[in-house]
């Protein structure tokens, strides 16, 4: 009888300290709410048609590639058309299928998926000059008006960043994982933050790692706790079918913004927002799937909407941390 | 009235399980686009004679995952 009591109030205890973990955990990830402040493109206007790469200059301008009009646009930061430039074709300013883009201070450059290397325009978006590359690139992102790093597509396999002068040419090579892997499964999207941290986020594995300037890795995190994805042989090829993380942005503070793929509770919606320990610190989920995430200057993220005739710009509130600023 | 109830008893396994195999056939054929897309870029022969068909295929296959699968 005696037993029975103290089993039951050990058990009592238990399910009073999982639920109080469970409130603690439920505390530590916060919803962070987006509130909308820009809207570009919509059934009605033909400004966007299937646009495909963002980014943001340090005077607010947005630049973005529309594979659908094949070209490149700029918009002031009503969201209103400025200037656009490109019509289909392989010639200085033509585009086949624009993807990637970001900015230097004084330079656009632009990747298209059917022709390797950059090309380069300046902020009135007049074609400047073409960039060669051999290797067609999977993500970049430029480091200053005479540096780009760029993950590119190797017959090796090899998982390496590539630093590139602004004649092409490999100035310095970063291996993020010694592994050599089978098809794909290397794939990354990468950031830095303002001290040069690196970010990477792999498309077709759980993993989230972060680098420091030196390249010593300082942390390697799994958020959807998943071990493989399914894989499918197509022709002589097998890749992967199952994409774990989309894309992957860092702000001005410093924290990582990762853009889900399939695993999570709402598939392209969901963005984990890490400290930059890696800690999970808010989950955000963007009304509409997207393809890509991009941060700009002033911290506003934007993304996709209406299956990518639309560009949405958003203000990330965290209701939180304004009820601790406002108390301070 | 027990036969009659066994009887409903198996009609209703055979319906769950008819839409568990719809439902698992629509997330299949959902699942595949981007794959029969990809197969396609292989097969075409113009990717054949390019030496980079290869590789616009796999750029083209994993835009497709990010931009058109949720």
């Amino acid at each position: 009888m005696r037993k029975r009591k103290i089993c039951m109030g050990v058990l009592f205890l238990a399910v009073l300290f999982c639920s109080r973990l469970q409130f603690i955990l439920a505390e530590e990830v916060r919803q962070v709410s987006l509130e909308e402040v820009l809207s570009i493109g919509n059934l009605d206007d033909n400004i966007l048609f299937q646009w495909a790469g963002v980014a943001v200059d340090s005077q607010n301008y947005i630049y973005v590639t529309d594979a659908m009009d094949y070209c490149l646009k700029k918009f002031d930061c009503q969201g209103n058309l400025q200037k656009k430039i490109g019509r289909k074709g392989q010639g200085p300013g033509e585009f086949l299928a624009p993807r990637l883009l970001d900015c230097s201070r004084a330079y656009i450059y632009v990747t298209d998926q059917y022709v390797p290397g950059f090309q380069v325009f300046n902020k009135d978006l007049k074609f400047q000059h073409r960039i060669p590359l051999r290797m067609f690139i999977n993500d970049f992102k430029v480091i200053s008006d005479s540096e780009i790093a760029v993950t590119a597509v190797t017959s090796d396999q090899t998982c390496s960043i590539l630093v590139l002068n602004t004649k092409g040419e490999v100035i310095r090579k970063f291996h993020y994982s010694e592994k050599k892997s089978s098809l794909m499964m290397n794939w990354i999207d990468f950031d830095f933050d303002s001290r040069k941290n690196l970010y990477i986020a792999y498309n077709f594995q759980d993993k989230i790692v972060k680098f420091d300037p030196q390249g010593k890795k300082l942390w390697s995190h799994s958020l959807m706790k998943m071990k493989h994805v399914k894989k499918k042989k197509v022709g002589s090829f097998v890749v992967p079918c199952e994409i774990v993380y989309k894309d992957i942005a860092v702000d001005s503070t410093g924290k990582v913004y990762v853009l889900s793929g399939e695993f999570s509770k709402n598939p392209s919606r969901d963005v984990y927002v890490l400290d930059p320990e890696g800690k999970q610190k808010a989950l955000l989920t963007l009304p509409e799937g997207s393809h890509c995430i991009y941060i700009d200057g002033s911290d506003f993220l934007y993304s996709r909407a209406g299956d990518g005739i639309t560009l949405k710009k958003y203000r990330i509130v965290d209701s939180e941390r304004q009820a601790e600023s406002m108390n301070k | 009235m027990r036969k009659k109830c066994k009887n409903l008893n198996k009609l209703l396994i055979l319906v769950v399980l008819f839409a568990v195999i719809l439902s698992l056939n629509a997330s299949f054929v959902e699942a595949g686009g981007c794959e029969n897309a990809f197969m396609r870029c292989v097969d075409d022969p113009i990717s054949h004679i390019s030496m980079v068909g290869g590789v616009v295929c796999i750029i083209g296959y994993v835009f497709c995952k990010k931009y058109i699968e949720r």
